[in-house]
């Protein structure tokens, strides 16, 4: 920390431990939406707030940070797992709720990776456009277009 | 579309990611794991990264370079240790005792441990004489040391990592005012020894390779998996407490039979609500941040909310 205003900064700010405490939960359930994998979803969120901690004083808005954060673990892991992605860990969250048979869980979960995570902060999160879009790190014109390809994709399993 | 218009399909999902990650279990853990430490399977990729910063030879590719990578960092430690035997010279020094800075090391720490880490003067075999620090394992000898260049104090935090079979490394990534003192300090000693003093005994005295950039390091060498974990566990700065699980438990609502609820939890508001359903009386709840009106739609015969027989 180094100049006045980054001092006022962190003293207005809540502590490390704070946010952590409260923004696990949904750090977690994100994670685990994101990878349709509950198994693995407080790994990732962990790996998520170790990467925010040493740059806690910095960030200006953690809950933005947090969420982008979560959203490049999980991508990565995706990207590192694509060959043993397995349908076994897919049933996982699916077996929790009860959704054994339901067509739209699998097809949300087959769907590439930044399509479904449009879905997740859009409908989940509540985010706008705007904010998928930074979170995502891509243009809203992106999003607009990410969005429209899932959902097409999902209408197509839904109606069939 | 946005949010105004629910079409059924945008219904549907709000509904099924809600359920999802109701049922996405959110444990707590024992306070004994360290979460700055986060190392776990699913981490594995990610470590490469993390210990990139020093002069770690490990790729940040491709998962089976770590092995080569883990064999490298073997033949290395072995390396380090051969030259440092090598470059063994009798000159008498000063050991110097006090902190990098004043008030460094010792303000209050609950790590019960002291760590330093200090150039090599020089370098003799044992017996180590009263002025000399003595090394263990892999840095067996006698050493005379500098100033240290960064203490407990600067440690920002520490994580064990795995290369891969028996190889186990703690990584350091130093705080933001100690970083630019380590990596100038790496750079002045380039091709010189530096040496990690844990509890007065030098753990390892690694060779300085040029091209230390970043405010991190790691400590390897004859260490195993438990010394790595405890050593890193004890240079760590004492961690944020674990948050608590998620239980519906912690909160007791009973909304009236036909009605719904708002309560605060967790940082969220959640609707609640009870409906009777025939004999039975059903129970939902949703999170209504953003997305009110979804409790209505968890009642009902055959929703996901839970259904019980009155009693």
């Amino acid at each position: 920390v180094t100049d006045a205003s980054e001092v006022a900064q962190a003293l207005s700010r809540e502590s490390f431990e704070d946010f952590y405490e409260r923004a696990w939960p949904g750090a977690v359930r994100l994670a685990g939406l994101l990878t349709q994998q509950h198994r693995f979803a407080e790994d990732l969120a962990q790996e998520a707030f170790a990467r925010l901690f040493p740059r806690w004083a910095r960030i200006e808005n953690p809950a933005a940070y947090l969420r982008t954060t979560v959203v490049n673990v999980c991508r990565n892991w995706r990207a590192r797992d694509r060959n043993e992605r397995l349908k076994m860990e897919r049933i996982d969250v699916r077996d929790a709720v009860d959704l054994a048979f339901d067509e739209l869980a699998d097809a949300v979960a087959a769907l590439p990776f930044r399509q479904r995570a449009v879905l997740v902060l859009r409908y989940y999160d509540d985010l706008s456009e705007t904010e998928i879009a930074e979170t995502l790190r891509c243009r809203p014109g992106t999003v607009k277009s990410l969005a429209a390809r899932a959902l097409k994709t999902l209408e197509r399993v839904v109606e069939r | 579309m946005t949010a105004q218009t629910q079409d059924p399909l945008e219904a549907r999902l709000r509904d099924l990611f809600d359920r999802q990650a109701n049922a996405i279990p959110v444990s707590a853990r024992a306070a004994s794991d360290v979460p700055i430490t986060g190392v776990s399977d699913v981490a594995e990729h990610t470590r490469s990264r993390w210990t990139r910063g020093g002069n770690d030879p490990t790729g940040p590719r491709e998962r089976r370079d770590r092995r080569k990578a883990g064999a490298l960092a073997l033949i290395g430690a072995a390396a380090i240790v051969a030259v440092i035997v090598i470059l063994v010279a009798l000159t008498s020094g000063t050991t110097s005792r006090g902190p990098a800075h004043p008030g460094g090391s010792t303000t209050a720490q609950p790590r019960a441990i002291t760590f330093s880490l200090r150039p090599v003067l020089s370098m003799s075999s044992p017996p180590c004489s009263g002025s000399t620090t003595a090394g263990s394992g892999d840095a067996r000898g006698c050493y005379t040391l500098g100033d240290p260049i960064v203490d407990l104090a600067d440690v920002q935090s520490a994580r064990a990592i795995h290369f891969s079979g028996a190889q186990w490394a703690v990584s350091l990534q130093f705080t933001k005012a100690a970083a630019p003192r380590f990596i100038n300090a790496m750079q002045a000693n380039v091709g010189r020894s530096v040496a990690f003093v844990i509890d007065g005994q030098v753990v390892l005295a690694p060779l300085v390779n040029p091209g230390i950039t970043t405010g991190s390091t790691t400590i390897s060498g004859a260490l195993d998996e438990q010394a790595v974990k405890q050593l890193a566990a004890r240079l760590n700065k004492p961690h944020p407490p674990r948050p608590t699980p998620n239980t519906a438990s912690a909160v007791v609502v009973s909304p009236a039979i036909g009605s719904t609820g708002i309560v605060a939890f967790n940082g969220l508001q959640w609707k609640v609500g009870a409906q009777r359903d025939g004999s039975n009386v059903c129970v939902g709840v949703t999170r209504t941040t953003g997305s009110p009106g979804n409790a209505d739609s968890l009642l009902g015969p055959g929703g996901p909310g839970r259904c019980h027989p009155c009693v």
